[in-house]
């Protein structure tokens, strides 16, 4: 059952791989977890929490001429939601990876 | 007497690392005497696993075995992919199941760390809803206090309330929380507020709202300091007694560990927590959950200022326990839950005297 869901992991990841460009910032976790070849530690998800963040941001329009820089339009906050597995790692420690970003190396 | 290879390969390790210590330093700057824990002569060796519970047992199937916690001579299982906390009896048969996937009262989104907290009383701390939750050991649901979603661990001191680890003050380790009251707790020694030598990478996967809290019998505090790997002692009070450092060797080691998983992970990689666990034993002592080859944590003596190892049955197919999480109040038996597969082993423990070498 287990190899099955490893199986199924890898294809997913091979698919992510393929279409790079198409991760969702709130993109589900990954059941597994592996670093490189030269770092073959690998981790299974335990766990996974969805975490909001406010930045602020510049923007409106921004540029300089002689010397001279401006920027009118002030600044705004944007809320982005992602998601955190948590994985327990083959050498005993937990490791928080934040999912949209993670990409099977 | 012979002595069999594994347990040779542990001895070695134990005198490596106290012959590569350094001198113990006399004092830090403002927080009590800095004591390095020496090694013990001995080990607690688990045994042969006698119970299992599979992940495919007809009566409860777990998700992912996040926590485990003992009380009430009953294990209690913190399920962190079918969010619910399951109570076995020492022969892991099944007695109750506690809540199911929600955010409403005795619902968990993520139950994280569970800790005591007080007589026939659990606290269950959900990182998904962001709160603590009160659990009676028979599965009642009583209370529940909204956390900052940043915090890593909980404890409970019978007369100073709720101990949370968070960043939420720059210059203490813990949030307190007494009712409606959150005040800062456990002032971080000057000598541990700045990285020091850590690098900046290192700092960033390991932020000090990854650090662990414990309350020992003797109601003293303990926090584990993850990027240290240092455990500051306080009273009640909010004094420092001291701060208990482990090897050098093996605080290197795990650096240079946590600096090769930056490298394999990237930016995706938040946080490390080297330290799994940090709890008290019913005879005063703490327990930390801490891998490194076949050694699965060490009992720490407090008074002795020693830590000796609890390490895994002789043998290949237990290399598994390396990464299972454990509940134990004594050095006689725990339990250690299999998360590659989802399964529960309960095993006794002997302490194994060093032999001649």
């Amino acid at each position: 059952m287990r190899l099955t869901r490893l199986l199924l992991a890898g294809l997913a990841a091979v698919v992510l791989l393929a279409v790079p460009a198409a991760v969702e910032a709130q993109s589900e976790c990954a059941e597994y977890i592996s670093g490189h070849s030269g770092n073959p530690i690998t981790g299974e998800l335990i766990g996974s929490q969805l975490r909001t963040e406010t930045i602020t941001v510049s923007g409106g329009v921004s540029g300089s001429a002689g010397g001279v820089g401006g920027n009118a339009g002030g600044s705004r906050t944007i809320t982005i939601s992602y998601n955190v597995g948590f994985y327990q790692m083959s050498n005993g420690d937990t490791y928080e990876v934040r999912c949209d970003s993670y990409a099977l190396m | 007497m012979r002595i069999h290879p594994r347990m040779a390969w542990a001895l070695l390790t134990l005198v490596a690392c106290s012959t590569a210590d350094p001198p113990r330093p006399e004092a830090s700057g403002g927080g009590g005497p800095v004591v390095q824990l020496a090694l013990a002569s001995g080990a607690y060796r688990i045994q042969p696993p006698r119970a299992r519970l599979s992940q495919l047992d007809d009566r409860v199937s777990l998700g992912s075995i996040v926590d485990i916690l003992v009380l009430d001579d009953r294990i209690f299982v913190a399920d962190g992919l079918d969010p619910r906390i399951v109570a076995f009896d020492w022969s892991l048969n099944p007695i109750q199941v506690h809540g199911r996937e929600g955010d409403g009262p005795g619902e968990f989104r993520f139950p994280r760390r569970l800790a005591a907290a007080g007589e026939h009383r659990l606290a269950v701390l959900d990182l998904g809803t962001g709160r603590v939750s009160y659990l009676d050991t028979s599965g009642e649901f009583e209370d529940g206090v909204s956390i900052s979603a940043n915090a890593s661990d909980v404890a409970h001191h019978g007369s100073i309330g709720l101990l949370v680890p968070g960043d939420a003050f720059p210059h203490h380790y813990l949030v307190r929380m007494n009712g409606t009251e959150s005040v800062p707790f456990g002032v971080i020694p000057e000598d541990f507020r700045e990285p020091g030598g850590v690098s900046r990478d290192l700092e960033r996967v390991l932020p000090r709202s990854r650090n662990l809290v414990t309350v020992a019998t003797d109601g003293r505090i303990y926090v584990l300091d993850q990027r240290q790997l240092a455990l500051v002692v306080y009273e009640p009070s909010g004094e420092i007694v001291e701060t208990l450092l482990f090897s050098d060797t093996l605080r290197e080691r795990e650096m240079q560990e946590a600096n090769q998983a930056i490298d394999a992970f990237g930016g995706s990689l938040l946080s490390i927590e080297i330290v799994g666990g940090l709890r008290p034993l019913d005879d005063g002592r703490l327990f930390v959950r801490m891998t490194s080859g076949d050694t699965l944590g060490y009992v720490l003596e407090p008074e002795a200022r020693q830590a000796t190892p609890l390490i895994t049955p002789g043998g290949p197919e237990w290399t598994w326990m390396q990464r299972g999480r454990i509940g134990a109040v004594d050095m006689r038996q725990l339990v250690i839950g299999n998360n590659s597969e989802a399964e529960l082993h309960a095993a006794d423990i002997k302490f194994v005297e060093a032999g001649p070498s």
